[in-house]
């Protein structure tokens, strides 16, 4: 009599139904479609930053070439509704563009509204405080001899090239907003202190001054003034680190 | 075990079936027929490709029962069959990844056809009718990926209708019909499934049909060796006698090479599947996402870089007179050499076009992976400067940094690897381009890049130098006198481009 070699019925069952309920197991399973994190959240506002700001921001709000946005004081400083002007419309006299309007890929006033919620919730600490001197150039006029005089007490310790920040091209291509904005939050992630100090002096010593918004006024002031500064012939830039 | 009446019955029937058709006949004489003993594991990938194109039918027909084919209807369902038919999403890997396996081993059996001058005399028609199938396995491919409905579907309908556009006084005609309208839609996708689950897989099974009745009148071929020629007026007889001699039944001896073939075929399909699971869908089809970088399935790479690499003044010529003329050259094959040796030792000139057309075809697909030519659309806004070469820069170089990448040189140019591969890597381009070349290249453009000498103001040049001459790959000297000029300080103390190192920052 040969023998047999077929499975017994019920080994067949078990393995179908192994089979069956591993299925859902397995690793090549797609993940569920699920409806993309709305911008408010941290999920949804990091994947927009992601593909929208990460090139001048800099990959994580941080040592990109435009000013860091992971900065609480900044946050916590600039109204909602500047925020959404200046993400919708852009920012005059600087390479910020504005993401909403009519476009193809324009982006709703909701949904700025939004990514604004979601990046607050995720790079504004709770206990983050605004900035004591106003954000906004508010004057148009400043004491260019108190501003050239704070210069040279808190900045001119690491601005001491006299082609770097009082630079004419730079100053052409920067408004003086965008000055104020930097004198008033510093760029943390490059070293450089806001309003509130500390600073440097030239001989190296650390200075707890705190910037009022009269001393901003002139610092602005005082480098606007070199804007229209003859422009001297190229060949003399790359020189920095 | 059936029980004896049963049993009476069963053989009753299959006689009675016999009596009118004569099937068994045909089954004995194609499962019993006596082939070469020399046809060993080189003449799998045959009954492997029929294996492949079998599980794609049985799979293909369940989907069938879920897939809705309307373009408002095709996406969802496909979601559908992933997320809520129980392992509907196996069975889409499983189709999908048969058709590549179907694909890849006819290529294989094509090759080895070749390589071996199995077309030459007297199984021309036995070629014809490969070379038949060739085709139409890739379009069962193509219009495989039609159905996923996602981005890449209709990108690449868009493609394909505009290269039938191209075809002279007929082109808006043939557009109009491959497209059922003006334009792609629902009536597309309609035509494309009638394609896929009807034309294409009816005639497929017709000219396999033809194929295996050929192989089985004219018999499988024996292995090649140098010195057996073949002569149309003495082969017929030298292969029937060494064969009536020698052979053996195709069915145990041939069959279970195919057997055991197939058999690891599938369980590897089914492992590839469970694996790495269905293809797509992808992104949804809209044409209004301008930033969509579809690309075809592996398969069709290299025809997607071939595509994008022609000589634009060709590209008509070529995209409608290039596919016809190589494939009637395939099917005038074993017309063109039709005797002689079939050894690929003694065939030097059929094992080199055989190697230029496999490196060709690699090196194409390879490129279609990478495309260098495409623009990352969104890398301006999405691909960061990296912190090393941001930390330690002047206020105009970080500006000139802002310009780099709003006026999307980032689409095209790379810094420390990422970003468009379009242009040349500017890691270093400080060591390449002195400051005059710097500003002249990007005024007055050069090569393929644009002149931006009217989109960027002076002070904008000056700034976007200023920051490119910042690039000196990190501890790079100067590749050409007058490049880095101005910065012999930092060749005199080179620094590796590492924040840590460079946090001197103004």
């Amino acid at each position: 009599m040969m023998r047999k070699h077929s499975l017994p019925k019920s080994l067949s069952v078990v393995c179908l139904l192994v089979l069956g309920a591993g299925c859902e197991q397995l690793p090549g399973k797609p993940a569920p479609r699920v409806p993309a994190p709305t911008l408010d959240t941290a999920a949804g506002f990091t994947a927009f930053y992601a593909d929208r700001c990460a090139g001048c921001h800099g990959v994580d709000g941080t040592h990109g070439p435009a000013r860091p946005l992971r900065d609480g004081a900044y946050l916590a400083s600039i109204p909602e509704v500047s925020l959404l002007a200046i993400l919708r419309d852009g920012e005059s006299g600087t390479r910020m563009p504005g993401f909403g309007g009519a476009a193809i890929t324009g982006v709703s006033d909701d949904a700025l509204r939004a990514f604004i919620a979601g990046m607050k919730t995720a790079w504004m600490p709770k206990t983050a405080e605004p900035s004591a001197v106003p954000w906004l150039q508010a004057s148009i006029t400043g004491d260019v001899a108190l501003g050239e005089k704070l210069f040279a007490d808190h900045c001119a310790s690491c601005h001491t090239n006299t082609s770097n920040i009082q630079d004419p091209f730079y100053l052409r291509l920067v408004s003086d907003q965008h000055l104020r904005t930097s004198i008033v939050f510093g760029r943390s992630d490059l070293g450089m202190p806001g309003a509130a100090g500390p600073f440097q002096a030239s001989d190296g010593a650390k200075v707890n001054a705190v910037l009022s918004a009269n001393d901003v006024d002139a610092l602005v002031a005082f480098l606007a003034k070199h804007r229209t500064l003859p422009l001297v012939a190229a060949k003399t830039k790359g020189t920095s680190r | 075990m059936l029980p004896t009446g049963l049993k009476r019955v069963a053989l009753h029937g299959v006689q009675w079936l016999d009596d009118r058709t004569g099937v068994m006949w045909v089954l004995r004489h194609s499962m019993f027929h006596r082939v070469p003993i020399s046809a060993k594991w080189w003449y799998v990938f045959g009954s492997a490709t029929m294996m492949f194109f079998t599980v794609q039918v049985v799979s293909g027909i369940v989907l069938a029962m879920f897939y809705a084919p309307s373009a408002a209807q095709a996406y969802d369902s496909l979601v559908y069959i992933n997320e809520q038919v129980p392992c509907g999403w196996m069975l889409r890997a499983i189709h999908g990844w048969s058709s590549n396996a179907m694909c890849y081993m006819m290529l294989l059996h094509l090759s080895q056809v070749f390589l071996h001058g199995t077309y030459k005399y007297p199984r021309e028609l036995t070629w014809l009718f490969g070379v038949g199938l060739c085709i139409l396995t890739l379009g069962l491919a193509f219009t495989g990926q039609i159905m996923r409905w996602d981005a890449d579907a209709y990108w690449g309908l868009g493609i394909g209708a505009a290269i039938v556009d191209r075809m002279p006084m007929v082109g808006n005609q043939m557009r109009a019909i491959m497209l059922g309208g003006t334009e792609i839609s629902g009536a597309t996708l309609s035509r494309f499934f009638a394609l896929h689950v009807f034309i294409l897989p009816g005639t497929t099974v017709a000219l396999i049909g033809l194929h295996l009745y050929s192989v089985l009148r004219k018999g499988i071929s024996e292995m090649p060796k140098a010195g057996e020629v073949v002569d149309p007026a003495t082969y017929t007889k030298g292969y029937e006698a060494r064969v009536h001699k020698t052979g053996v039944p195709f069915y145990p001896d041939a069959a279970r090479r195919d057997m055991v073939f197939c058999g690891a075929a599938l369980i590897a399909l089914v492992g590839v599947a469970a694996w790495f699971g269905p293809m797509g869908p992808g992104g949804l089809p809209d044409p209004t996402i301008i930033e969509a970088s579809p690309r075809p399935d592996g398969l069709f790479l290299w025809i997607f870089a071939a595509l994008a690499l022609l000589p634009p003044g060709s590209e008509t010529f070529l995209l409608l007179v290039g596919p016809p003329v190589g494939i009637a050259l395939l099917a005038a094959l074993p017309f063109i050499s039709p005797r002689g040796e079939r050894a690929p030792s003694r065939r030097p000139l059929s094992v080199l076009i055989f190697c230029t057309i496999v490196t060709g075809i690699g090196v194409l697909t390879w490129l279609g992976v990478a495309s260098p030519w495409s623009p990352v659309m969104n890398a301006w806004t999405s691909t960061p400067i990296a912190p090393a070469f941001v930390v330690g820069r002047t206020p105009l170089e970080l500006q000139g940094a802002l310009e780099f990448q709003f006026a999307q040189c980032r689409n095209c140019h790379a810094i420390g690897g990422t970003g468009g591969m379009r242009g040349p890597d500017l890691t270093d381009v400080a060591t390449r381009l002195s400051w005059d070349q710097l500003v002249r290249q990007i005024q007055q453009g050069g090569g393929n890049m644009p002149a931006y000498g009217k989109t960027l103001s002076s002070v904008e040049t000056q700034a976007l130098a200023a920051f490119l001459s910042t690039l000196d790959g990190g501890s790079l000297r100067a590749a050409i006198p007058g490049a880095m000029e101005s910065q012999q300080q930092i060749d005199a103390a080179p620094t590796p481009v590492d924040s840590s190192t460079t946090s001197d920052a103004r």
